[in-house]
């Protein structure tokens, strides 16, 4: 009974499936959402990954090994949910490479000493159905996409992390003690996901520089001081709140406990001044199409540079 | 019927369905049932063994409709959705899915190693004791029965729990007494004066509850017997004295489990009566302690290594005696083996771990020329305990036992290397 009430103890994980191959959520066989085939079902941080634009992310996991892309990982963060992103490589109907991608959203409370294990689990969660669901997927069986097309496929798109063993890759518990401190985060992530909406690197130092010149990062989880390294001016350390004789609803959370992010969905607290909006949009944008042509450049080049090898 | 269970699962909830062609029992026999192996996403991904009961068509012989008929499989439905709400509460493996659609009934159950194909290895001698605490029916209050418990459905969960598999032979109690909706069990693994007790109330339909109870305790007293003694010869005959005697005459007549059940089982044959299982296990386990007792030095108890988390770890603790003698080798290592599992698996704290290497030191010291017993020894010292001094002082202490081993010889010139690169590393 004991472990039954462990198991219980942990909240319940909704997941989102992805791929490409079946006529879904939208009239092609692009990468479209599979699961929930309800769109009114998604919420907060579930809906984020609704508007993001995927082929230039796509692009950037096609030449990677099937343990690379399993290795990447993203949790996006806001004041209730935390989102767990995982990919893995598949084939469609032609056997050409294609992508799978799962996502778990838990409601969470930033005061929960276990919330290092809860991200853990949901990471492992994403990450395991990923892998599970890319072999399912794997040339595109007719029986499953008439399930995907009938909503047979699963039958609730909720999970018990309460089963999950603990992702072991990353030390979930000092990144999401580290991430605590910080206001302004909006998730933390390996460099190749940080355009899902992540602003603290899953890496070094050296990474988190240079997917700087690409995204917004503003620091990264420094693995060997278990602790996040600041590397902008739009984090700001969580201060103790004064404490007011009677506190009103919003500032019932106790003096320290944080919800990363303070604004809007998704969005960082920091906004440049507005007489420098118009300068850093431009320079975001110059900075854009920079990235995308040395993508561009970098692509063909790998693409070449075996044939060569072959001749 | 043709039943198609790649269409029939979610593809969502299953990943690598494999059909089996072959599986023992009387299901498989007729081609009553569809067999299959397949991963459940849900639940943390565990190994699931499907079972679909094609339901028979209303033209079919009364057997197949006895067994198979839509009414019998909607009625085992029911039962089963019961049992599942029960969950660990009674001994019967993990029902995953249970479904009831016109074509049949398809279960889901968590995969186990059955209790047979160990038995049949030679490696249950350690699970005699187990299997007469994880079930007996009288531990955790009564209420369930098993009509046909035999080593082919018994089996051993990941983590070595036993557990009743067939399910549809599992029943709750209603009223004081069992409905026995299909009463197929194995009359030859009993004594006649059982037999006919059983055979007389199943002419009602439904046996009461001291009968199960006494059927229950013999057939799983004779499983856990099978676990010292080996498979059981089959005569097709009601069990007796002379089938006994021929069974127990191929076993170690010093060994004193094998004393144990020989006594226990003559006595059971003529009464067609086991005691309760507790005061049974209680015997054996006091019979084993007190024949290993009088020699060696007392060893490190395996039962005091935390006995909290060993048993969340699942480890066996209950047969590992105080003691080891310093003959029988072979038997002291396999009661070390649930500890060699669960260090592998990680299920052992750093606390259990240094616990477990002085149990091997002492085992060493009887059986210093078994080479198992010092690989083990420095797998731990080595991997776990990263210790490089004792490692080294271990393998020069193995060599003096074993000096022809090429492989402790190699061990040791590592071990040397790792020493010497820690000492430098240190200073």
């Amino acid at each position: 009974m004991e472990a039954i009430n462990r198991i219980d103890n942990y909240p319940k994980a909704d997941v989102q499936l992805w791929g490409k191959g079946y006529r879904i959520s939208a009239d092609s066989e692009e990468f479209q959402r599979y699961l929930p085939k309800d769109p009114a079902e998604l919420k907060g941080l579930d809906r984020k990954i609704q508007t993001i634009s995927w082929g230039s992310l796509l692009e950037s996991l096609y030449p990677l090994r099937e343990a690379e892309v399993a290795g990447q990982q993203c949790v996006l963060f806001d004041a209730s949910d935390l989102l767990s992103v995982s990919f893995a490589k598949t084939e469609d109907r032609h056997r050409r490479p294609s992508l799978v991608l799962t996502t778990c959203i838990v409601a969470i409370d930033w005061r929960n000493p276990q919330l290092g294990e809860i991200t853990a689990r949901a990471v492992a969660l994403s990450s395991r159905l990923a892998t599970a669901y890319a072999d399912t997927l794997r040339g595109n069986p007719e029986n499953v996409g008439k399930q995907l097309r009938e909503n047979s496929f699963l039958t609730s798109r909720s999970f018990n992390l309460g089963e999950e063993q603990p992702d072991r890759t990353a030390e979930w518990a000092h990144v999401i003690s580290a991430v605590t401190k910080w206001n302004g985060i909006t998730g933390i992530s390996t460099p190749r996901l940080l355009s899902l909406g992540a602003n603290i690197v899953l890496g070094t130092k050296y990474e988190a520089e240079r997917a700087k010149q690409q995204s917004q990062v503003d620091g990264f989880f420094d693995a060997r001081d278990r602790d996040i390294k600041v590397l902008s001016d739009r984090l700001k350390l969580w201060e103790p709140r004064p404490q007011p004789s009677t506190p009103t609803r919003e500032e019932e959370r106790p003096a320290h406990s944080p919800s990363p992010v303070s604004s809007s969905l998704g969005e960082p607290t920091y906004q440049p001044s507005p007489e420098l909006y118009w300068v850093a949009e431009c320079l975001q944008q110059l900075t854009n199409s920079v990235d995308r042509l040395v993508g561009v450049a970098t692509d063909i080049l790998e693409r070449v540079t075996p044939e060569k090898r072959k001749r | 019927m043709k039943v198609d269970l790649h269409a029939m699962l979610p593809a969502g909830e299953w990943a690598n369905l494999q059909i089996l062609n072959q599986t023992p029992g009387m299901m498989a026999d007729k081609n009553w049932a569809l067999f299959a192996k397949a991963k459940r996403i849900r639940d943390g991904g565990k190994a699931a063994f499907i079972k679909f009961i094609v339901a028979a068509s209303p033209q079919a012989g009364d057997t197949t409709l006895l067994v198979t008929s839509g009414d019998r499989l909607k009625d085992l439905y029911e039962r089963l959705k019961h049992i599942q709400q029960r969950g660990a509460t009674v001994p019967i493996v993990s029902l995953l899915d249970i479904q009831h659609t016109e074509s049949g009934l398809l279960i889901a159950m968590e995969e186990v190693t059955p209790l047979r194909d160990i038995i049949d290895r030679g490696e249950a001698y350690h699970l005699s004791t187990k299997i007469l605490r994880d079930l007996d029916p009288d531990a955790d209050g009564n209420g369930w029965h098993h009509f046909d418990v035999c080593p082919n459905n018994i089996g051993l969960l990941p983590n070595e729990r036993c557990v009743l598999i067939d399910v549809e032979s599992f029943y709750l109690e209603a009223e004081g007494k069992y409905n026995i909706s299909v009463p197929a069990w194995k009359p030859f693994r009993a004594p006649r004066g059982l037999v006919v007790a059983v055979q007389v109330q199943l002419g009602t339909g439904r046996i009461d509850r001291s009968v199960a109870s006494r059927k229950l305790r013999f057939e799983v007293a004779l499983a856990a017997a099978e676990c010292v003694l080996g498979p059981i010869p089959l005569t097709g005959q009601n069990l007796d004295r002379p089938i006994i005697d021929a069974w127990v005459a191929n076993a170690d007549a010093t060994d004193p489990a094998v004393v144990f059940w020989k006594q226990e089982l003559l006595a059971a044959v003529e009464t067609a009566i086991f005691p309760p299982l507790q005061e049974l296990r209680e015997r054996l386990e006091s019979a084993i302690k007190s024949e290993l007792e009088p020699t060696g030095a007392p060893l490190v108890q395996l039962s005091s290594l935390g006995s909290e988390p060993l048993e969340a770890a699942g480890v066996v603790t209950s047969v590992l005696p105080s003691v080891l003698p310093q003959s029988e080798w072979f038997k002291e290592w396999t009661l070390v083996l649930p500890m060699v599992h669960a260090l592998r698996a990680g299920r052992l704290t750093g606390k259990q771990i240094i616990e477990y290497r002085q149990v091997l030191q002492q085992l060493a010291s009887r059986h210093p020329s078994q080479p198992d017993v010092w690989n083990e020894l420095l797998l731990v010292v080595i991997s776990f305990e990263k210790n490089p001094a004792l490692a080294l002082s271990l393998v020069t202490e193995a060599l003096q036992h074993i000096p022809d081993s090429d492989e402790l010889i190699r061990m040791r010139n590592i071990i040397q290397k790792w020493a010497r690169e820690r000492r430098h590393g240190s200073h």
